[in-house]
């Protein structure tokens, strides 16, 4: 069992070192870009991988690579801020809720609700639809859709801390609501919304991906890597780099944050009960039962 | 979800009416946002309307449409009249080409609903089984191949898998065709793009769900009393593990509902989602408001379903005792 | 029992999602033609299919690709005007009345004969609820008599024939609209009619044996709808369409080494231009818009974006008609970005602040450049963006599905548009839409007085050789200021299986469908 945890911190570290990495390679990926990303050069359109063009180049002749590390951080960063809003929004609103209770909770509650109703992609697409295309819109989207889930979670999870002994102590000690609020609730109430969060990352990232496919995100020439998907599909089967590559980094980018994810989980919160099913297995395989 | 609503003890009824209630201030709330977004947008609705028709612009004829539809008018005003119009069966126009949206979501409705019934079929098809065989097959290999194959298809956007799929199975193995053509062919592609990544992800959750009931004090205690493994499972552990279940059916069938756009444009199935990204390049207002309007209130009764299955489904929320295989 | 509940609950759920599901397609099994003859059945998929009343907007094409509708009168391939449901037409001494002799024995698809009442009533039909229409033909009034229709205009028209082969003049049986919606089922004259039609998806047509120009050779012709080009692709290539229409130029390349498919394709009048917003501040000064086009790399676009199917131009015509020479046209630059840099750096523009862009009298130069999806189009304006940004110049582009809103607005600098310039073989209809003052087509609200005294010389002028002339210099004039810019003039094409026939792409972009139109043997 402590192996187990200590290979389960370890694997937290070391995730957490390439996410890491990731964020620093959107940061200085434009520096890394061999091309332009942006320069149009019709001559150099469609060419396979070469020395020059290491992934190739797409329909008007730009670098693949340059533009995928260009996208990244487009990418990377929206859904970071994405999950940022939601989780700080959420988490506020959430605890206000709970601690407070009364009038505040009912009306937030309720809107929380409303948003809750819309199916997934719906009151993104609805954004879209009357606010306009475009990446500022489809953040504003993702995170309307997004926030409710952090203030359900948070607010339950005050509705128990409130009632603590360490929080009655500290009201007794004359802490004022603020900081009580600021000090013990709001560190607790945030184990669990981080692990939320830290698993929702990979799925805002395919989210705007997904928009941007649609043409409701970034806009052209943007390198966004959905859009990237969605300009070279003409293209598919004469330069199949130009889907293949942005769509293998979609997906291991998406698979590292979803890896991430498991592992904050497993840290903050080992809910699992499999140490408890270890016991139970030998005496599966004793009685001779048969598996299934 | 409201996870903190238990129903009543032993009422039914009761508990659905409660739930049935306090819909209504959520289907208002939904509508108000969905009508009120459309003035938040940068153009003007009447102005785009005359584009649209090809009618020249001045102030007297913008202004003269204005009234004539309303829109002069505060705003509650115009939502309640909306909204009213809405409810009997009136859902505007389409700015475009002027047809009855009513016609479009009824012509479109139907695919998307079969769409998202088989996805969903599919969905709990794979991940049932697999996900309660990789739970108790934990840490074989079994169970470390179909853990990787799921995580491998929940990060792959469905939108490349569609693409995937499409020039494999109908260009290079020629077995299905390209163009959906609304039949059982054409389905089967469109509902795997959907399906795998759903799997991939409802695979684990269910597998998390079994292995929490599998850990529970009860299945040692019925083991160690002499049932067998397979009357164990299937009795409680299962019918435990339901609750999750269902929440995955639910919240599964809302990514559904919206997000099947980008697979029914690249399939050419013609149902809500290719519907409404036409409506929302040219700014065709009604049409995205009924979209949205619909697919809320059908995810709102999916839901509403769902917990009243909880109820059905899990004793403990009405007995309040613990399960008995 | 639980469980079984829920199963119960859950099932429900699917089944009533599962029986509002819609009956399948029809089948596209031919319906049996004679007892010998092996039923023919066609395929034919369109990236954009429209309702097809003739008189409604420009839904004509419809009707007369699909093979529904026909016209008095058509063009060849050399944009003459030719007989078609007419034999031939007469003017009379004031120019003003026409005399047009009808075919015999056409009749239309519910068996009323096409006689000279029917015309008449066709065209007042379509003059009364198309306004473009009405200004093209200048009808004052029609007589009929017999098989002869007499149109007098309202003022001399010297092309009213060429107007006429327009696909809005499809004729019609106005007398059998009572109780049919002619946007889906018209009754014209053409080789095959409406059995069913879904719009937006698809139509399904079969033969009408009594067409005047003999038995078409179909059984069952299918018009698929599938906007998605990319799709229609694909679907082409699997075989699952008999020919496509509208697929983008990078198609070309998988169509053209595959034995199995034939493409058709032919330069058309259809031009890809930039309007210039002559409204916005940079737009103003002519040398600004001359650097602009200097811009322009029509060869590679045309060669490589479009993938061969374009042909650089300067003019708004093909090099095929007299007007359209572009060895006329000295004024207007060649691609030459560095006389492009350097035109605009002699005119003020600089980088005085250092941040990377032009800018004059305290200015930067920001563009914004507009277009929309056709084929084409979006890949030639986006590697014109990234042209201008070289210059220096802050260029911002945007893609609009529809842009006419845009363009209404008057909210862009540049617009990359699409035309067909000589829909009726002439140049007066293209030329006075798009640059004569306060025009529909006229985007850029540009306006000459010189222009508008040539263009009404040009609406009434006779003599074809004065009408070249005037045609020229018009342009010239438009042109030597750089207030339009015409990039390049397009090949349609289509694709379509090995053996296809009676199926060939027109300089007229509306011929598609005819009675001998027949599948792979």
């Amino acid at each position: 069992m402590t192996r187990n945890r200590r290979f389960g911190r370890v694997r937290l570290i070391l995730l957490l070192t390439l996410a890491a990495l990731l964020c620093l390679l959107c940061l200085i990926g434009p520096e890394l870009a061999p091309n332009d990303p942006y320069k149009v050069n019709l001559l150099q359109a469609k060419q396979p991988p070469s020395e020059k063009f290491p992934l190739g180049t797409d329909g008007f002749g730009r670098c693949v690579l340059s533009r995928i590390l260009v996208g990244a951080r487009t990418s990377v960063f929206s859904a970071l801020l994405v999950v940022g809003i939601t989780l700080t929004v959420g988490c506020v609103i959430g605890t206000l809720c709970g601690y407070f209770g009364g009038a505040v909770d009912t009306i937030f509650m309720r809107l929380v609700d409303i948003f809750l109703a819309f199916p997934g992609m719906v009151l993104a697409l609805a954004v879209a639809g009357m606010l306009g295309t475009g990446l500022g819109n489809a953040v504003i989207a993702l995170a309307a859709t997004g926030w409710p889930q952090y203030a359900r979670l948070a607010r339950s999870y005050v509705l128990t801390l409130r009632e603590e002994n360490f929080v009655y102590a500290a009201r007794l000690n004359g802490q004022s609501t603020w900081s009580i609020l600021l000090r013990h609730i709001l560190p607790n109430a945030l184990r669990p919304l981080i692990v939320t969060a830290s698993l929702s990352i990979g799925g805002t990232i395919l989210g705007l991906a997904g928009l941007s496919f649609l043409g409701l995100g970034a806009l052209p020439p943007a390198a966004e890597w959905g859009s990237m998907l969605s300009d070279g599909r003409g293209l598919m089967q004469q330069a199949p780099w130009i889907v293949l590559y942005p769509g293998l980094t979609i997906f291991l980018t998406v698979v590292l944050f979803n890896l991430l994810g498991d592992s904050v989980r497993d840290a903050l919160a080992p809910a699992d009960d499999t140490h408890l099913f270890r016991k139970v297995r030998p005496r599966f395989k004793k009685k001779g039962t048969p598996t299934l | 979800m409201e996870n903190s609503l238990r129903p009543d003890r032993g009422s039914l009824g009761r508990f659905v009416l409660r739930r049935l209630l306090l819909l209504i201030p959520v289907l208002f709330g939904v509508t108000f946002l969905t009508y009120g977004l459309m003035f938040l947008s940068p153009s003007d609705p009447v102005e785009m309307m005359l584009q649209a028709q090809g009618i020249p612009v001045t102030p007297e004829v913008a202004q003269a449409m204005r009234v004539k539809m309303g829109l002069d008018r505060p705003f509650l005003e115009q939502y309640f009249a909306w909204l009213w119009r809405f409810l009997s069966g009136d859902m505007g126009v389409s700015l475009i080409d002027g047809e009855p949206v009513r016609q479009m979501l009824m012509a479109a409705a139907p695919k998307t609903l079969l769409l998202t019934a088989t996805s969903l079929l599919v969905t709990v098809a794979l991940s049932l089984p697999l996900g309660i065989l990789t739970a108790v097959r934990q840490n074989r290999f079994s169970d470390y191949l179909i853990r990787f194959l799921s995580f491998l298809g929940n990060a792959m956007p469905s939108f490349l898998l569609s693409l995937l799929l499409l020039y494999l199975f109908a260009l290079r193995l020629n077995l299905l065709p390209v163009l959906a053509g609304g039949g059982a062919k054409g389905l089967i592609l469109p509902t795997l793009a959907l399906s795998l990544p759903m799997s991939g992800r409802y695979i684990r959750q269910v597998r998390a769900a079994v292995l929490e009931q599998l850990g529970q004090r009860y299945v040692s205690g019925a083991i160690s009393r002499g049932v067998r493994t397979r009357t164990v499972l299937f009795k409680s552990v299962l019918r435990n593990a339901m609750t999750t279940i269902l929440t995955l059916l639910a919240l599964s069938m809302g990514s559904l509902l919206g997000g099947t756009a980008a697979v029914e444009r690249i399939f050419s199935w013609r149902g809500m989602g290719y519907m409404v990204m036409d409506a929302i390049f040219m700014r065709d207002y009604p049409v995205i408001q009924a979209f949205v309007v619909w697919m809320t209130v059908l995810y709102v009764v999916i839901n509403l379903l769902t917990d009243l299955s909880y109820a059905i489904v899990d004793p403990r929320s009405r007995k309040g005792l613990g399960v008995q295989p | 029992m639980k469980k079984r509940l829920c199963l119960i609950l859950a099932a429900l759920m699917l089944l009533g999602a599962l029986s509002a599901c819609s009956p399948a397609a029809p089948s596209q099994t031919a319906s049996p033609g004679g007892a010998s003859k092996k039923p023919k059945s066609f395929v034919f998929g369109v990236y954009n299919f429209t309702k097809i009343d003739p008189s409604d907007n420009y839904n004509g094409w419809g009707t007369l690709r699909y093979g529904v509708g026909e016209t008095l009168f058509k063009l060849d391939d050399n944009l003459n005007v030719v007989p078609w449901l007419a034999l031939g037409a007469g003017l009379s001494e004031d120019k003003l009345t026409w005399t047009i002799t009808l075919r015999d024995g056409v009749l239309f698809h519910n068996g009323n004969v096409m006689d000279g009442a029917a015309v008449k009533a066709s065209l007042e039909r379509l003059i009364a609820a198309n306004e473009r229409a009405a200004s093209e033909l200048m009808i004052g009034s029609i007589a009929a008599e017999g098989n002869t229709v007499s149109i007098t205009t309202s003022q001399p028209n010297p092309t009213l024939l060429n107007a006429l082969c327009d696909p809005y003049a499809c004729i019609v049986d106005v007398s059998a609209e009572d109780g049919v919606d002619f946007n889906l089922y018209p009754v014209c004259t053409g080789p095959y009619l409406v059995k069913s039609f879904t719009p937006d998806v698809e139509a399904h047509l079969e033969p009408f044996a009594q067409y005047w120009g003999g038995t078409p050779a179909l059984n069952h012709l299918t018009i698929k709808a599938i906007p998605d080009v990319d799709t229609l692709a694909l679907a082409m290539q699997n075989g699952e369409v008999d020919a496509a229409y509208g697929l983008s130029y990078d198609t070309l390349s998988l169509f053209s080494g595959d034995d199995r498919f034939s493409i058709t394709q032919a330069a058309t009048a259809r031009v890809y231009m930039l309007f210039f917003n002559l409204n916005r501040p940079f737009m103003q000064d002519p040398a600004f818009r001359r650097a602009l086009c200097m811009a322009v790399d029509k060869d590679s676009y045309g060669k490589i974006l479009l993938n061969g199917a374009g042909t650089p131009t300067k003019s708004a015509f093909p090099s095929s008609l007299s007007y359209g020479d572009d060895a006329l046209f000295e004024d207007v630059p060649d691609y030459d970005p560095e006389g492009a840099r350097a035109l605009l750096l002699e005119n003020g523009y600089r980088d005085t602040d250092g941040d990377g862009y032009l800018d004059k009298g305290g200015q930067k130069v920001t563009l914004r450049v507009v277009t929309y999806t056709r084929a084409g189009l979006p890949q030639s304006t986006q590697a014109l963006v990234s042209a201008l940004r070289d210059l220096g110049i802050d260029a911002a582009y945007q893609q609009y599905e529809s842009i006419s809103q845009a363009l209404q607005s008057g909210d862009y600098d540049l617009c990359a548009y699409s035309f067909v310039t000589a829909p009726t073989g002439d140049a007066y209809a293209f030329l006075s839409h798009t640059m004569g003052t306060g025009k529909g087509g006229n985007y850029g609200r540009y306006s000459n007085p010189e222009v508008e005294a040539l263009l009404n010389q040009l609406a009434t002028e006779f003599d074809v050789a004065k009408r070249a002339e005037y045609a020229v210099q018009i342009q010239k004039i438009a042109l030597a200021d750089s207030s339009y810019c015409f990039m390049f003039h397009l090949n349609m094409f289509m694709v379509m299986k090995k053996g296809v026939t009676g199926l060939k792409q027109s300089p007229v972009d509306y011929y598609q469908i005819t009675a001998e139109t027949s599948p792979a043997a």
